[in-house]
C-alpha cells in the first residue's frame, strides 16, 4: 500500500491501554476503498450479535479514506460503531480539518476497543502515539476541552474529536464534536463515554502520495469545473456555495415539506425567521472545510441584535433550523442559532431537539405537566424552555433523564405518547416530512442507521439535464420516470443507486453537499482520481460494486441483530396524516415503493434480508453462511 | 393582469432584497414577462435567469410554479410558460 493509503490501522485497547499499529489489509482496502467501507466490514467482523453498545465488545472507529489529505475535497472524517439509541449499525461523518490530519499523520483508521478504567485522550503527533490522563478534562464541554488540548499541545493547529457531557453521561442523543463546531456520530459521542475516551487530538505532517500526480489533477481539475459557481449546471452549487443548506429551508415550507410542532403540520409560518434570509445580517464570513471548492458552505456568525447579541459560532444547516425552529414552534434565527451553539458545546446531536419537540407535544395534550417537566412550561415557540431542556438531557437531569435517550425510549418511559414519537428504528426522525417528497419517504424507511438523509443524499432525484447520456446505462434507473416528487415510479431503483454511489462517496470521505450537478451521477471523474491516487485501475462498475457491498454488509449486521421488513418505515404519524400546503393530502404508499426496492436490491421481499445469492454475488458468502446459521437468511422461492 | 406571489431564495434575495411579494403581469402573463418586469425593478435580475445568447432559462438556475396550486418540476414551455393569477414562482 505505497499509494492513497496511508497503509496503517490504529489499534487501541483502551481496557490495558495497548497502542498497536497494523498493516492495512490489501483485501480489505481494495474492497471496501476506506472509511465507511472498510469500518463496515471491521465492525461486522468484530462486534458480536447482541454486543451492548455501551459495553467493551462494542468498537469505536474513526476513519479516513485514500484520497482524505489531497486537494480534491475529502475533507471528511467518518465514525462507525454499534449505535446505544438503535441498537443497531450506526456510521456517520463530518467535515473539518481532522480526517486529512489524521491521514498525514499516517493512520487510515482508528479501531477504539475495551473500556478504560479512567477518563483518557489519545494524542497523535505522526508516529508519536499515547493514552493520556483526561481526568483535568473531564466534565468540560467540547469548547472547554477543546482549549485545554491546545493548550497541552501547545499548538493552535492540532485538530481535536471529543465529546462533551452528554457523551460522558451516555446520553444516547449525544455526539462527537470537532473542534468546536463540526457534529458527527449519533449517539457515538455516548459510544466514546462509555469507553472513557473524552477526546482524540492530532497533528500529522506526512503527505499523501499520490501515484500519478497528472491524471489525478486532471480528474481534480474536472471536478472543480464542475463545482464552479458559474459552471455548474446545478441550482444548489451556487446557493449553497453562498447560504450553504440554509437556502432549502424555504422551499420546503413552500412544498408542504416543513415539519412543523412535532411535526403536526408540515407549513411553518414562521419559516422567514429562521430562514436564510434572516440568517445573511448575523454572518461574519464564511467557512470552508479542507480544501473544499465551495466557499461559503457553512458560515461564522456573530449575532447582531436581541437578547443572545454578541453570541459567535458556525455550522448553521437545514438540520438546526428545522430541528430547533419549526419543529418546536420557534421562528427566531438568532434562538436557533443559540440551541445549536449549545448543543454542540454539550456535546448533543441537533436531533436532541426531537425528543424535546416530542415533549412539547406531550405537554401540548396534557401527558407531560409542569409536575414532570421540573416546572418548565413547554408551550410551542418557548426557546428558553429548549435550551433549559438541552442542558438537563446533557446532564441527564430530571425530565432531561427521560429525553435523554431519544423521543422513543421517553415514550416507552412515561407510558404515553408513542403514537407520536417520531423516530425510525429507535434514532430520531429526520427533518423533512416525508409526505413531500416520496424519495425521502423510502429512504428514510430503508435506512441501516435508522434516520439519516446522508445516506442516500441528496433527498431528490437527480437532474435529467445533468446526466450524460452515454452513463444513462450505469445508473440502473430511468431517471425521467423517478423524477416525479409524489410518485412511485422508479423510486426503487433510484434509492438502491442513492445509496450504494453515497457509500461510495463515504468511503473515499467525499463531501456529498459537493457531489452535485454532473458528478451527482456521473462517477467518472471519481474514478480517475482514485484510480490515479492509489495506481489500482478501477472502472464506473467497480465503484457502484462496492458500493453496494458496502450496504448489503450494513445490513447484514442489523439482520443479524433481528431487524426485518416490518423495521423498514417511517414514524405512524406520516403512515395517516398527510401533508398539508404545497403536498396537500398527499400520503406516501410505503409498502409498494419497499417492495421495488427490495426487488432493486435482489433482497428478499418477506423480510427484507438480503437473499444468499446477492450476498455471493457480491464476495459476501461469508456473511450468507452466518446469517443462515441464525436462521435468518431468506429461504429462496424455489426451495 | 395576474397577481403572482414571487419567492425568491437565497442570493436571489442579494438581488432583490427581499425574501418575497407579490407583483403584476400585464396579459397575456408568461414567465418572460414576469421575469422582464422584475428586470425593471432590479437590473440584475434579468441575466440571472434568462441566458443572453439563447433567449432560455439559463441552466443553472431554477424557476419553480404551481399550475393549479402544486408545485411542478421546471416549467416545460420554458419561458412561454402561462402564469396564472394567484401563482406562486418560486426563483433560485
Amino acid at each position: 500500500m505505497v499509494f492513497g493509503w496511508a497503509g496503517t490501522i490504529l489499534r487501541v485497547n483502551l481496557s490495558d491501554g495497548s497502542i498497536r499499529k497494523q498493516p492495512l489489509p490489501e483485501d480489505l482496502a481494495r474492497a471496501y476503498i476506506g472509511g465507511r467501507g472498510m469500518a463496515a466490514r471491521i465492525l461486522y467482523d468484530e462486534v458480536p450479535a447482541g454486543a451492548d453498545p455501551l459495553g467493551p465488545e462494542n468498537k469505536f472507529m474513526v476513519t479516513t479514506g485514500p484520497l482524505s489529505g489531497t486537494p480534491i475535497g475529502c475533507g471528511r472524517v467518518g465514525f462507525t460503531g454499534k449505535s446505544p439509541q438503535s441498537g443497531l449499525y450506526m456510521e456517520g461523518s463530518a467535515g473539518g480539518f481532522f480526517g486529512p490530519e489524521l491521514h498525514y499523520a499516517g493512520y487510515d483508521l482508528i479501531i477504539f476497543e475495551g473500556i478504560s478504567p479512567k477518563p483518557v485522550y489519545l494524542s497523535i503527533f505522526d508516529s508519536d502515539v499515547s493514552l493520556n490522563d483526561a481526568s483535568h478534562l473531564w466534565g468540560k464541554t467540547t469548547s472547554e476541552t477543546y482549549q485545554g488540548l491546545v493548550k497541552d499541545f501547545g499548538d493552535p493547529d492540532v485538530q481535536v474529536r471529543s465529546i462533551g457531557p452528554a457523551g460522558e453521561n451516555l446520553v444516547n442523543v449525544s455526539t462527537t464534536i470537532g473542534n468546536l463546531h463540526r457534529a458527527g456520530g449519533r449517539s457515538l459521542g455516548a459510544v466514546m463515554g462509555s469507553k472513557r475516551l473524552k477526546a482524540i487530538a492530532v497533528r500529522g505532517t506526512n503527505p499523501t502520495k499520490i501515484a500519478d500526480a497528472k491524471e489525478f489533477r486532471k480528474a481534480m481539475d474536472e471536478i472543480f469545473f464542475d463545482l464552479n459557481m458559474e459552471n455548474s449546471i446545478d441550482p444548489f452549487t451556487k446557493q449553497f456555495g453562498i447560504y450553504g443548506s440554509m437556502v432549502i429551508l424555504r422551499y420546503f415550507n413552500e412544498i408542504g415539506g416543513l415539519a412543523t410542532r412535532n411535526a403536526q403540520q408540515s407549513v411553518f409560518e414562521g419559516a422567514e425567521g429562521i430562514s436564510e434570509y434572516a440568517a445573511k445580517r448575523h454572518i461574519l464570513k464564511p467557512k470552508a472545510c479542507f480544501c473544499c471548492p465551495i466557499p461559503s458552505c457553512s458560515h461564522w456568525l456573530s449575532i447582531k441584535d436581541g437578547p443572545y447579541v454578541g453570541l459567535e459560532g458556525e455550522g448553521i444547516q437545514t438540520t438546526s433550523q428545522v430541528a430547533f425552529g419549526a419543529m418546536l414552534g420557534i421562528s427566531s434565527f438568532a434562538a436557533v442559532a443559540k440551541a445549536h451553539f449549545l448543543a454542540n458545546d454539550l456535546g448533543l446531536d441537533l436531533y436532541a431537539a426531537i425528543p424535546v419537540a416530542w415533549a412539547f407535544e406531550a405537554y401540548q395534550r396534557g401527558i407531560l405537566t409542569k409536575k414532570e417537566t421540573d416546572g418548565l412550561d413547554l408551550t410551542w415557540g418557548n426557546e428558553e424552555a429548549l435550551f433549559e431542556l438541552l442542558r438537563k438531557i446533557a446532564y441527564r437531569e430530571g425530565i432531561g433523564d427521560v429525553l435523554a435517550d431519544g423521543s422513543k425510549k421517553a415514550a416507552e418511559r412515561i407510558g404515553k405518547g408513542s403514537e407520536f414519537a417520531l423516530h425510525v428504528k429507535g434514532m430520531d426522525y429526520e427533518i423533512i416530512h416525508p409526505n413531500a417528497v416520496y424519495t425521502h419517504a423510502l429512504g428514510l424507511a430503508v435506512n441501516n442507521v435508522g434516520s439519516d438523509h446522508t445516506a442516500y443524499y441528496p433527498p431528490y432525484p437527480p437532474s435529467l439535464a445533468a446526466i450524460p447520456a452515454e452513463i444513462l446505462g450505469e445508473l440502473g434507473f430511468d431517471p425521467k420516470k423517478a423524477a416525479g416528487r409524489l410518485t412511485t415510479e422508479e423510486k426503487g431503483p433510484l434509492l438502491k443507486w442513492s445509496y450504494d454511489s453515497r457509500a461510495v462517496l463515504d468511503s473515499l470521505e467525499f463531501c456529498l453537499f459537493i457531489s452535485r450537478g454532473r458528478i451527482y451521477t456521473d462517477f467518472r471523474p471519481y474514478v480517475k482520481a482514485l484510480s490515479a491516487a492509489t495506481g489500482i485501475d478501477y472502472s464506473f462498475r467497480d465503484l457502484l460494486q462496492i458500493g453496494e457491498r458496502i450496504c448489503n454488509l450494513e445490513r447484514a449486521f442489523n439482520v443479524r441483530e433481528g431487524t426485518q421488513r416490518k423495521d423498514d418505515t417511517i414514524p405512524e404519524r406520516f403512515l395517516k396524516q398527510p401533508a398539508e400546503g404545497g403536498s396537500a393530502g398527499s400520503l406516501v404508499p410505503l409498502d409498494k415503493m419497499l417492495d421495488d426496492y427490495y426487488r432493486a436490491r435482489g433482497w428478499d421481499l418477506r423480510t427484507g434480508n438480503p437473499t444468499r445469492k446477492t450476498l455471493e454475488r457480491l464476495g459476501l458468502k461469508d456473511v450468507a453462511d452466518d446469517l443462515e446459521k441464525m436462521g435468518r437468511l431468506p429461504i429462496p422461492e424455489e426451495a | 393582469m395576474a397577481n403572482l406571489r414571487c419567492i425568491y431564495l437565497g442570493y436571489i434575495t442579494d438581488i432583490t432584497g427581499k425574501p418575497e411579494e407579490d407583483v403584476n403581469v400585464p396579459d397575456p402573463a408568461t414567465l418572460l414577462s414576469l421575469i422582464e418586469s422584475l428586470g425593471s425593478r432590479y437590473p440584475e435580475f434579468k441575466d440571472t435567469f434568462i441566458d443572453p445568447k439563447t433567449q432560455k432559462i439559463v441552466a443553472s438556475r431554477q424557476i419553480l410554479v404551481t399550475p393549479g396550486g402544486k408545485w411542478t418540476g421546471p416549467p416545460s414551455k420554458g419561458l412561454e410558460t402561462a402564469v396564472e393569477e394567484g401563482m406562486r414562482v418560486l426563483f433560485w
